[in-house]
């Protein structure tokens, strides 16, 4: 079982919440809060997924950072 | 090199960057062209950010972190020449467009001097001007 924290001042959280939404079909997240983090917990999935998960969500933050 | 921490049980690279010298724009647009080489984190710890590299494929950790400093150094550079040059690229998109279309140039003319004559119908020593040509003529 692996983990990830996101700072929200770095990840803004419906942003984060579209990814999981997106990533559904490959990824079971466990959602939770932590002060400043959103801890998303992934019971059942492979390192290299959550990881790959990790970019999708960077990729989805730049974007809208950049409109 | 300080800032550059190596994590080989998480076979990871993790950069300080302070936030005084790196811009979350920089920051975000180096990481995102690092997506093809490796996995990216951000995170923030006091007054900087922490960038955590996870290498795709097995390579020098110093190597991708001082790269990835490099591309920084890169978009911070780009961004700054944005911002300089703005007005001036503005300036040349809209005569592009104009030069396409003179009715847009004559609109926009039009518009412009409509704006000078509010602006100059507002400054009172015009507005004292003005009254002392019409006492002048009666």
């Amino acid at each position: 079982m692996s983990s990830s924290k996101f700072h929200k001042t770095l990840y803004p959280k419906e942003i984060l919440l579209a990814c999981i939404e997106m990533y559904a079909a490959f990824l079971h997240t466990v959602t939770d809060e932590d002060g400043d983090y959103i801890v998303l917990t992934y019971p059942d999935t492979e390192k290299k997924v959550a990881r790959e998960f990790i970019n999708y969500v960077l990729a989805e933050v730049r974007s809208h950072a950049s409109h | 090199m300080g800032g550059i921490t190596i994590n080989e049980a998480e076979q990871a690279v993790s950069l300080l960057l302070p936030e005084a010298t790196y811009s979350l724009t920089t920051l975000y647009a180096a990481a995102y062209a690092f997506l093809d080489r490796a996995y990216v984190h951000l995170d923030k710890k006091d007054n900087a950010f922490v960038a955590t590299l996870y290498p795709k494929q097995a390579q020098d950790f110093t190597t991708l972190a001082k790269a990835f400093l490099a591309e920084l150094v890169n978009q911070g550079y780009y961004f700054a020449q944005l911002e300089k040059t703005q007005e001036t690229t503005k300036l040349l998109v809209e005569r592009a467009f104009f030069s396409t279309d003179p009715a847009l140039a004559e609109k926009a003319e039009q518009e412009e001097i409509k704006q000078l004559l509010t602006e100059l119908e507002k400054d009172p020593e015009l507005q004292q001007l003005v009254q002392e040509i019409k006492d002048e003529q009666q």
